[in-house]
């Protein structure tokens, strides 16, 4: 028989770390909120302002909907997210991702993207289907820095897997000290990926009325600011898991639990200067239009990232450099 | 099992259904469905009763029924099946002309999986390919033409092939052109990957896909999703059963894949990236979809290209899905065009909510397309990126990757111009699709969910293949798979999003929400009774502004110039029919002379 008790405690840890991610998350936000106000030089709503937007969204009593198809938003949203981050390792404690494939996750990750989108374009509003349209193009214009750098890394790494990559940074060394090029490609796709300013060209507030978002309320709203808060989770630990080793200082192997916890406490202050950075980056920076996003995407980083994949290629087939 | 009984029931049954249908009316779709689903029923019959038969009818030919052609026999016919289906309440004109040829077609595609010679490969391909023709003539002449010069030249190729191996062995059979010389083998590969290339629409033989699936939705489904895969089945067979490993091994490899194939998955690689870029352009649904299976064939194409287990494994599952869900495309667009009777994207907007079955089905396909883990499509997909990934190859992966994520670009062209969005007046009172029509996509959609839940069962038949091919195997079970460098488990993967989508579910419906028309929207303090405001027209603009200076080199213009060339020059030749009759008498002097100058040097 299988083993209930293992699965359970599995299913138990699972839940946890998912709850408590949607909670760092909602948390970043009202930080984020913070900063951005203070270099302002304003003085910015309180730090768990967001919690308190959500509570009131989720109860509130009237709640406007369109048709079905609308609903498929905040379900498939939510849902597709909180699978993201069960696949994405934590502060090194891997979730669901039995092998831990990246290329899976990569795909998963579109799933609450597509949700969303199918929903805001079901609202017959223009500005949401100009805002999806946006968020599309932008998506094709950091991919392509963003899948060289993944490449680059399996092709050095010589793994598919999350976990096996995870490994192996913890073995040898992180992967921002081996393929600095690659991780700042990473970096610059990241902004995009967040849609930060000079990339928050789909929502953009004041041209197309937050475009995919302009007609959701109530507990639509509330989920997809659950759905925007798990993502910022998704979106900076990818770039720890990738190039910061997911934040795994202690062998959990050697310490146990201790290292669990501590890798946890890592993880926490890596993911949160990555956010910094972002957060950094957007309150002081204008917005691009589309095209001009997309011309420096397929430029600058994507020429970063093609010199870190020849060096990984280099470094991998011709120096057989084997971490 | 004999022979006959196989040559009777997949391919002298179905000619005998192309006499019958032609006089059926309008009722010819629904024998077109019988002779069908006989041969349907026999391939259910006969899994595992594989057997391989050599006859001499003056020359040597041999008929075989094997798992490869087993496979693909169960696409085809799955595909022709709803395509008929969809096609008794599609109205089409002339509807026993339509049957009867179709089914001419599907006789020929048989004959092309039974046959291991060469005579009848080639006279199969004929029938299949001359058949595609006339269904494509139907609609339009021009396109027909276009069809129809890349046909021969896939004909020519195919026949030049052939004659190599003739010249060598003196016999057509496949097993008979193991002796043949290096040099030989260079020429008999590429010659027979080209021609078959040509019915895959590989770039930059493709120009003649987007005419011809433009013609009526149930021929272009059987075409995209039928006939296409006799392509794959062709350079599959030309690779790994007639010449074999060891043969295109000879050729040096580079890092374990065979220089032979290289190019190939090099090409398919650039075909899926072109594919996709043009797709994302086209604002005619049905050129839309011929380029985006021009690209999606691109993947099946690197995959034969590599020839590693896990490479030929992802081509022939990609294959068996594009099959599928390309077909079930086509019937959603031939669905929608039928109820509105329009083909531009930016036309439509809003029929998901008139036509939510119709939706739910191309957005499953969709799902497919894109590679949603969700659908079978992704599994696919995930085999041919790990085997290029595996091998380090840094030109034809980053092209693939890029070009899948462009598949979400032109699918949401799809999903939002015509089924979501505004729907517009004209359109308010569009019924749900005929039920014939709704079962045939519900048909094609199955296999797409199943083998995403159940990856092992078909992978059950690809391993065969792959064994009796000599390639190697996948490592499996029955919900996950593994390459050498990662796996994923759909089992896992599936019970998570079913809880998560629960806990979603739950936190959505803690509270009502009240419906509201969908002119009840935000427009910044506006408030117009009536405005068309779908913005479908000329939808990722941005996109087409900044790759203008690259969009104006197009191989399709390419060929047109080298046609004109040829016409104008041809206009200038016939200048010299001047009408003047001592013009003439000139010319037979000079001719004269020629003859006794030539004649005099020779001798």
């Amino acid at each position: 028989m299988t083993d209930w008790i293992g699965i359970l405690t599995q299913a138990g840890l699972t839940a946890l770390y998912l709850f408590l991610a949607v909670v760092i998350g909602l948390l970043f936000l009202g930080i984020g909120r913070k900063i951005t106000a203070r270099i302002h030089n304003r003085v910015g709503p309180p730090v768990y302002q967001n919690f308190i937007d959500v509570g009131k969204l989720l109860a509130k009593k009237s709640n406007i909907r369109h048709n079905w198809i609308f609903d498929l938003a905040p379900l498939f949203g939510l849902a597709g997210v909180l699978l993201t981050l069960a696949y994405l390792p934590m502060g090194g404690y891997r979730l669901l991702s039995g092998e831990g494939d990246l290329i899976i996750l990569l795909y998963i990750m579109v799933i609450p993207a597509l949700g969303f989108a199918l929903g805001a374009g079901a609202s017959a509003n223009p500005n949401a289907g100009v805002g999806v349209m946006r968020a599309l193009t932008l998506m094709f214009s950091y991919e392509m820095p963003f899948l060289l750098v993944v490449l680059s890394l399996m092709i050095f790494y010589n793994t598919a897997s999350l976990d096996v990559l995870l490994n192996k940074q913890m073995n040898y060394a992180w992967a921002i000290a081996v393929l600095p090029l690659s991780a700042l490609a990473a970096d610059m796709a990241l902004q995009g990926m967040m849609m930060e300013k000079p990339f928050d060209i789909p929502t953009a507030p004041h041209e197309i009325a937050s475009g995919p978002l302009v007609e959701f309320g109530g507990k639509y709203l509330g989920m997809l600011m659950l759905y925007s808060a798990a993502s910022v989770i998704v979106e900076t630990t990818l770039f720890v898991d990738l190039f910061l080793g997911g934040g795994i200082v202690l062998d959990p192997g050697t310490y146990g639990s201790v290292a669990y916890v501590v890798n946890y406490l890592v993880w926490l202050i890596l993911i949160f200067i990555v956010w910094l950075i972002a957060l950094f980056i957007n309150a002081v920076f204008p917005r691009f239009r589309i095209e001009q996003a997309f011309k420096f995407y397929w430029k600058w980083p994507t020429i970063i990232a093609a010199i870190g994949l020849i060096q990984a290629y280099i470094m991998s087939v011709f120096l057989g450099v084997v971490p | 099992m004999e022979i006959m009984s196989l040559f009777g029931i997949f391919i002298l049954l179905p000619l005998f259904g192309t006499l019958i249908s032609y006089f059926g009316k309008k009722y010819a779709p629904i024998i077109g469905l019988i002779f069908t689903a006989v041969p349907g029923v026999f391939l259910y019959l006969w899994y595992g009763n594989f057997s391989s038969y050599t006859i001499n009818i003056g020359v040597e030919i041999n008929l075989t029924f094997d798992l490869t052609t087993w496979f693909f026999m169960l696409m085809i016919n799955t595909v022709i099946f709803a395509s008929f289906l969809f096609a008794t309440s599609a109205e089409l004109k002339n509807t026993g002309g339509f049957t009867s040829l179709m089914l001419l077609g599907f006789a020929g595609a048989n004959g092309v999986l039974l046959s291991r010679d060469f005579l009848s490969l080639y006279i199969f391909w004929e029938i299949m390919s001359w058949s595609a023709y006339l269904l494509v003539l139907r609609s339009s002449g021009e396109n027909a033409r276009r069809y129809l010069l890349f046909a021969v030249l896939s004909a020519y190729l195919l026949i030049m092939g052939i004659g190599i191996v003739y010249y060598y062995t003196g016999s057509f059979l496949y097993s008979s052109a193991v002796g043949l010389p290096q040099a030989a083998w260079f020429w008999v590969i590429l010659l027979l990957i080209l021609g078959f290339a040509v019915k895959m629409a590989v770039m930059p033989l493709h120009v003649w896909a987007p005419y011809a699936y433009s013609s009526e939705q149930p021929f272009v489904a059987f075409l995209s999703g039928g006939l296409s895969k006799l392509g794959t089945f062709g350079i599959f067979l030309t690779m790994f059963s007639i010449a074999g490993v060891s043969v295109l091994n000879s050729f040096g490899t580079f890092r374990g894949v065979s220089l032979m194939g290289y190019p190939f998955a090099l090409l398919g690689a650039l075909t899926a990236f072109v594919g996709t870029i043009l797709a994302i352009m086209q604002d005619d649904l049905r050129k839309l979809l011929a380029y985006s299976s021009i690209g999606q064939l691109g993947y099946v194409m690197v995959g034969l290209g590599l020839g590693t287990p896990l490479a030929v494994g992802g081509a022939l599952f990609y294959a068996f899905n594009h099959a599928f869900f390309k077909s079930l495309l086509f019937l959603g667009a031939g669905a929608v065009i039928y109820r509105t009777g329009k083909y531009k994207i930016s036309d439509m907007g809003g029929l998901g909510y008139r036509m939510p079955f119709t939706f739910l089905f191309v957005l499953f396909a969709i799902f497919a397309l894109a590679g949603i883990p969700i659908t079978s499509g992704f599994i696919s997909k995930w085999m041919i990126y790990e085997a290029a990934i595996e091998k380090k190859f840094i030109v034809i992966t980053p092209l693939m990757l890029i070009a899948s994520v462009g598949a979400f670009l032109y699918s949401f062209r799809i999903l939002y111009g015509v089924f979501l969005g505004q729907l517009d007046k004209p359109h308010e009172n569009i019924k749900e699709a005929p039920v014939p029509m709704l079962v045939a996509m519900a048909i094609l959609m199955l296999p797409l969910l199943i083998f995403s839940i159940f990856p092992g069962w078909i992978f059950e038949w690809i391993n065969g293949i792959l064994v009796d091919m000599g390639i190697g195997k996948l490592n499996y079970t029955t919900y996950a798979y593994y390459s050498s460098i990662g796996g994923a488990d759909m089992l896992v993967f599936w019970i998570a999003f079913m809880l998560l989508f629960m806990v979603a579910m739950i936190i959505f419906l803690m509270k009502k929400a009240t419906k509201v028309d969908q002119y009840d929207n935000y427009l910044a303090g506006e408030a117009p009774s009536y405005v068309q405001l779908h913005a479908a027209h000329n939808f990722y603009k941005p996109l087409r502004d900044t790759w203008a200076h690259l969009l104006k080199y197009s191989v399709d213009r390419a060929y047109e110039r080298v046609s004109r060339f040829f016409v104008e020059g041809f206009e200038e030749i016939k200048k010299i029919y001047t009408g003047n009759p001592q013009d003439y008498a000139a010319y037979l002097g000079v001719a004269f002379l020629l003859f006794i100058f030539i004649g005099w040097w020779l001798l």
